[in-house]
């Protein structure tokens, strides 16, 4: 029987033990093929990969103020593949900070807490069964 | 602030449960910790020198994560949070000054605790 494909995914934060965290938490929760980045030059260099979705920090440039920032970042990844699902991650709780997200294009955005995994969790889940909605609901419209 | 003997500014019972008690994790993530966190407390004081508001808040964002991984506790990371939650003002107040002295002297603290949890880890695992 064939192997399904692992889902991958990239984990991208400049702060490195909270990238661990994320590393940690994914490995020993969940069956993903993880790549991890701690700048987003390092995560738009690697694109070719192909990953499904992308776990990315809004503020990349907290510690090398001369790197890209979370929304440049997302900006390079949506005109590279406007398809792959981008969650953003912020430690602040701001509503400016959420809408910037959103006017974007990223598919979600998470404050970072004690429980930013399991809220990770969620949403990616709920963004493969939209997808495999999606898909169904094209299967039958191609149909009709 | 003041730790007694019996109080301690860490508490590593989180990253022991996030890693199952995986000692060679615990000690990679202690390893970034004290890599990693002076090199923000210096962006927090370099922001002072040159009332850079904007990197200080950068700085305190970086911050405030690490805390409840390290066991930091609620009382020290609202320090941090009272700081986030200043308004932009265009000079940097002797008290918010005082709040980042104060948490540079906290994680000065948690880095002797943290360096001693190395060892401990390490004399166990010879």
């Amino acid at each position: 029987m064939k192997t399904p494909k692992k889902i991958k995914l990239f984990l991208v934060d400049d702060d490195a033990l909270f990238l661990k965290l994320l590393e940690i938490e994914f490995h020993h929760h969940a069956d993903f093929a993880i790549e991890t980045f701690e700048s987003g030059e390092r995560c738009i260099e690697n694109l070719s990969h192909n990953p499904d979705i992308i776990v990315l920090d809004y503020h990349l440039n907290g510690i090398d103020k001369n790197a890209i920032n979370g929304i440049e970042t997302l900006d390079k990844i949506k005109s590279y593949n406007s398809k792959i699902p981008v969650i953003m991650l912020s430690s602040q709780d701001k509503i400016e900070v959420a809408v910037d997200c959103m006017h974007h294009n990223a598919f979600d955005y998470i404050v970072k807490s004690e429980t930013a995994f399991v809220r990770l969790q969620k949403v990616i889940t709920s963004f493969f069964q939209f997808q495999k909605m999606e898909r169904e609901l094209n299967w039958y419209m191609s149909r009709m | 602030m003041n730790a007694t003997a019996k109080e301690k500014y860490t508490n590593l019972n989180y990253l022991k449960q996030l890693t199952e008690g995986d000692t060679i994790l615990i000690e990679e993530m202690i390893r970034i910790y004290l890599r990693q966190t002076p090199l923000i407390i210096d962006a927090m004081k370099e922001s002072l020198v040159h009332n850079d508001w904007q990197s200080l808040q950068e700085a305190i964002h970086k911050i405030i994560p690490s805390f409840s991984i390290m066991g930091i506790g609620y009382d020290i990371e609202s320090i941090a949070r009272r700081i986030q939650k200043y308004e932009y003002s265009l000079t940097i107040s002797k008290e918010i000054q005082a709040q980042v002295f104060e948490l540079e002297t906290i994680c000065e603290e948690a880095f002797k605790e943290l360096e001693a949890e190395l060892k401990n880890i390490k004399e166990n695992t010879l």
